[in-house]
């Protein structure tokens, strides 16, 4: 019986067929992490499979440079006794509150990790000049990485002018050195910074977002920093704000629940906690109090997760 | 033991009914082999096997239908909706991979595919975990030893669908092997309500392909495999804001069967299986202006799993069932909605969920005499839900910082029964027993689930208790030669029954959406009510069936309970004269007052159709059969709608449905 046994063989070969090549994922699993030493191009879903080189972390860099990893230049200046001066940010320079890492190497390029550093920023737009909000190191030494913290607030991007930091900086000799820093300040894409004239006393108030790091979806620690304007070169902390804060996705007209207002903390900054239920489009609404009166209400922050 | 599905050839309208002398697809309720074994016209039905499996499994009196759109109806036992009633086929499952529960598991499946459909309402069973039932499909499994080739083909039009449908088939029999397969194909386009109005989004189309392979290894072994594919798109949802794009799904099992002689021990069933479904949704049909963003929400459903079952049997009497099972079952569900001018918003609405069950079930069941049977069955289970996306464990913390990402829940049930026959046509059983249920993944981890009826977002609490039930179920059976009836009273009583509550506190999210709910557990919900059948044989020619059924649902207050049928109905007389067979069908459904109004229901009002068809079946030389099935459904061309039709979309009007199907038996020469 030859056709029969063709027949069944057959019909035996397509259905076995069938049922593994349907069975097989059409989804390719693999590791999807291109960092991985086993990052597999066509590998459509992770799998939990990648392997990481031990070698992650580059060669220790020499003692006499600071490390500054995953930071990103904004400018450099060199003092007149030759002492150079790098100064890094976590991103471009953008308009709003920078977290500001300079390195100091002498004319030799010594790394220095002594000496007490400042700042002030200017910005001139050819008929005037202003300064803004600066927070200087707290610390007379550098960091562990060689690198001095200190925070600025730019208060405009450089299309209305140009900025540079005039960076002085006091040696282990005492003797007191001076640089400027040009910086190109760019408009940055989320809005993380915002004035306003307050009600109760026409003072012009500067409030920023501080971010330390980029918030994503789910429960993120916001930092909100206060300045006032005082006149064109001083801009103090603002203290005594009661703010509060509202996140809403405006095109879906839903907010987010459990939201913590800011509450200050110290020298002009206020903590709470900002909430985000998925990404994409946030606004978040302020209102600014002081003493129980609305000083601003019609301001917010956005950004796009 | 009871028997039902009688208007199941005659279903709501659209379908046309075929009798096959080939391969007798029967649908209904069995448990009970001393009253199934006879060879009863009356409680067998020959099926249809081009009809929408859809309307099929409504006009099963204990089964109601959520319905959304044209294809794709969402089963619901005895009003108890979700994972209350299980889906599996041939014991392996099978979990739809759209959080709106646009694709039960039974739009995966087609007439050809299965053989017979159990229901087994309550306890009892083998395949555990369902509180008001299980909806058992057992496939087309070829038999061995018939030493024949079976062919089938046909094909139907539906006038109202401007639709067609055709399948074919191949069964070999052999002494060793055996092998069927088959492939289907459906295309309908909008139907018409009645008055002519074409309901938009109610297309669809599909292709569905099965084979089953069984082999017998030695004398006292047979192995088995199976494959269903299923590929459906462009399946219009009218009740919803969109449509689904491609719904896809492979289910594929391997089994092997061990018949030994050791004492008493029948049979050992060693299978494994897998199934896989890939669904995604679409906007992009609808008029612009009726989307409020367009979105992209795929969702992909694995589930694999394995048990042994061993069967004991002494002398026909005394019955030891036991079952032993794992398996796991993950989802994951994305939505992107794009605004126009803005970033596009992304989250997880399934964010990766993993449940894995392993449970042991025994049944037992001892025939003490003739006339009394009882048994015991228990159901032990573990059950572990785990959510493992970063992003979703992120989006949950925003609502509950204590929201869990892990638990484990053991559950089971233990069921008893009695059945006695107190003289020759009259039957009694009683059934009764506790059950536990563990949340399910939406449930626990369902982020943002938009249910287009009520408008309402759902989200998923980790904290849910698992839901309890007393079931218990009188049924009383009348078979004697001329008539048979059969009636069977239900009374499930739930603590913890797992409900989506309205939260004042949060706000919606979807575009419109009414709000947000979070699923609860209520003290209490009772399900109570029951289904009659008649079947009168008044001569060799005529025979009358009909059925009614009745659900009452309420929580522990009184309120209604959300979707619950109202009182249904139906009465078919049948004429047979020779090769010709004459029908109607009445139905109908009572007006549903008890409404949950957060639900976004309203009132039913009460409606009744009438179907006709006329079937003409031939029986030729070489075992050639042909029939032809005209069917004129829905007559007075009513415009109505069931209450449990979604969003209110209206069903069928008038429609024209003709069916034909031949087949070939050939017989082999026994080698």
């Amino acid at each position: 019986m030859k056709t029969k046994t063709l027949f069944k063989t057959a019909l035996m070969v397509v259905a076995l067929g069938a049922f593994t090549f349907s069975v097989t994922s059409c989804k390719k699993e693999g590791c999807t992490d291109d960092t991985a030493e086993n990052y597999n191009p066509n590998a459509r879903k992770d799998d939990g499979s990648c392997v990481y080189s031990k070698k992650q972390t580059p060669d220790p860099k020499p003692t006499d440079k600071a490390d500054v990893t995953g930071l990103t230049k904004i400018g450099e200046g060199t003092t007149a006794e030759g002492t150079k001066l790098e100064v890094y940010g976590l991103e471009k320079a953008f308009a709003g509150y920078n977290y500001l890492f300079l390195a100091v190497y002498d004319k030799d390029g010594k790394l220095l990790k002594d000496g007490k550093l400042s700042l002030t920023t200017l910005m001139d737009m050819g008929t005037k000049k202003h300064a803004s909000p600066v927070e200087n190191p707290t610390s007379e030494k550098a960091s562990d990485k060689g690198l001095y913290e200190a925070q600025v607030y730019f208060t405009m991007p450089s299309t209305s002018g140009s900025w540079k930091l005039i960076v002085t900086f006091v040696n282990s000799a005492n003797a007191e050195e001076k640089a400027d820093v040009s910086v190109t300040v760019d408009e940055p894409s989320n809005k993380v910074y915002l004035s306003f004239v307050a009600k109760d006393d026409s003072s012009k108030i500067f409030l920023a977002w501080a971010l330390s790091q980029k918030p994503k979806v789910g429960v993120n620690d916001m930092e909100i920093v206060a300045f006032k304007m005082q006149d064109m070169m001083m801009f103090p902390p603002q203290t005594g704000l009661t703010i509060e804060i509202e996140p809403e996705m405006p095109s879906m007209g839903h907010g987010s629940p459990n939201n913590v207002h800011p509450v200050e903390t110290s020298g002009g900054h206020y903590k709470g906690k900002v909430n985000f239920t998925m990404s994409g489009y946030w606004k978040i609404h302020v209102v600014v109090k002081r003493s129980g009166t609305i000083i601003a209400d019609n301001i917010s922050f956005d950004y796009s997760l | 033991m009871l028997c039902c599905a009688c208007c199941a050839t005659w279903a709501q309208h659209a379908d046309t009914a075929i009798f096959l002398q080939i391969k007798p697809i029967e649908l209904q309720t069995v448990y009970i082999s001393d009253v199934t074994d006879r060879d009863d016209s009356l409680s067998s039905r020959r099926e249809n096997v081009l009809g929408q499996f859809d309307y099929s499994i409504e006009a099963i009196p204990s089964l109601s239908v959520l319905r959304r759109g044209g294809f794709g109806f969402e089963p619901v036992l005895r009003g108890q909706q979700g994972n209350r009633s299980v889906l599996v086929i041939d014991g392996m499952r099978i979990a739809g991979a759209c959080t709106d529960h646009m694709d039960p598991a039974t739009g995966y499946i087609e007439p050809i595919n299965f053989n017979k459909l159990d229901i087994e309402t309550g306890g009892g069973g083998l395949s555990g975990t369902g509180t008001a039932g299980v909806l058992s499909i057992h496939t087309a499994i070829p038999s061995l030893n018939r030493n024949e080739v079976n062919l089938r083909s046909g094909a139907d039009y539906r006038s109202s669908s401007r639709g067609y449908s055709v399948f074919s088939t191949a069964d070999y029999s052999g002494k060793t092997t055996s092998i069927s397969t088959g492939i289907t194909r459906r295309h309908h386009h909008n139907y018409t309500a009645g008055g002519n109005r074409e309901i938009a989004f109610t297309q669809f189309e599909k292709e569905n392909f099965y084979t089953a392979w069984v082999q017998q290894l030695g004398k006292r072994m047979t192995f088995q495999m199976q494959y269903i594919g299923d590929r459906g798109r462009n399946i219009g949802f009218a009740a919803l804001p969109m449509d689904v794009g491609r719904a896809n799904a492979d289910i594929g099992g391997a089994a092997l069967m061990w018949y030994p002689v050791v004492g008493n021990w029948e049979k050992f069933v060693a299978k494994a299986y897998l199934s896989k479904v890939y669904h995604e949704m679409d906007d992009t049909r609808r008029p612009p202006e009726s989307i409020s963003m367009h979105m992209d929400m795929p969702g992909w459903s694995l589930t694999q799993g394995g048990f042994l079952q061993a069967f004991y049997n002494r002398r026909g009497r005394t019955k030891v069932s036991v079952h032993a099972e794992v398996y796991q079952q993950f989802s994951r569900a994305e939505m992107t909605m794009y605004p126009t001018g803005e970033a596009e918003m992304f989250l997880v609405t399934w964010p990766d969920i993993t449940q894995r069950v392993i449970r042991l079930n025994t049944d037992f069941s001892h025939e003490k005499s003739l006339r009394q049977k009882f048994g015991i069955n228990l159901n032990g289970e573990i059950q572990s839900s785990v959510m493992s996306d970063s992003l979703g464990i992120r989006q949950f913390s925003v609502y509950d910082t204590t929201h869990l990402t892990m638990r484990t829940d053991p559950v089971g049930a233990i069921d008893l029964f009695w059945q006695w026959r107190p003289f020759k046509p009259l039957h009694i059983k009683i059934k009764s027993g506790i059950a536990m249920r563990a949340p399910g993944r939406s449930e626990l981890f369902g982020f943002f689930l938009f249910n287009t009826q009520d408008r309402y977002d759902y989200l998923g609490n980790s904290h849910l208790k698992s839901e309890k039930v007393w079931r218990n179920e009188l049924t009383f059976s009348w078979l004697s030669n001329r008539w048979s009836a059969g009636v069977s009273a239900f009374c499930n009583l739930y603590r913890d029954y797992i409900y989506g509550v309205r939260d004042v506190g949060l706000g919606g999210v979807t575009p419109g959406s009414s709000g947000m709910k979070v699923w609860q557990n209520l003290s209490g919900a009772v399900f109570t009510g029951g289904e009659a059948r008649v079947t009168v044989k008044a001569n060799q020619r005529v025979v009358v069936r009909s059925d009614v059924s009745y659900i009452y649902a309420a929580q522990s207050d009184g309120s209604p309970l959300s979707m619950i049928a109202p009182l249904r109905w139906s009465i078919s007389p049948e004429f047979t004269r020779g090769k010709w067979k004459y029908a109607m069908c009445a139905t109908g459904q009572f007006q549903q007052n008890r409404i949950d109004v957060w639900f976004g229901e309203d009132v039913t009002s009460t409606w009744a159709i009438l179907d006709a068809s006329t079937a003409y079946k031939f029986s030729g030389k070489r075992s050639f059969t042909f029939e032809c099935v005209l069917e004129l459904a829905n007559i007075f061309d009513r415009y109505y709608h069931a209450h449990l039709d979604w969003g209110n979309i209206p069903r069928m009007g008038r429609s024209l449905n003709l069916s034909l199907v031949m087949g070939w038996q050939y017989k082999m020469r026994k080698s």
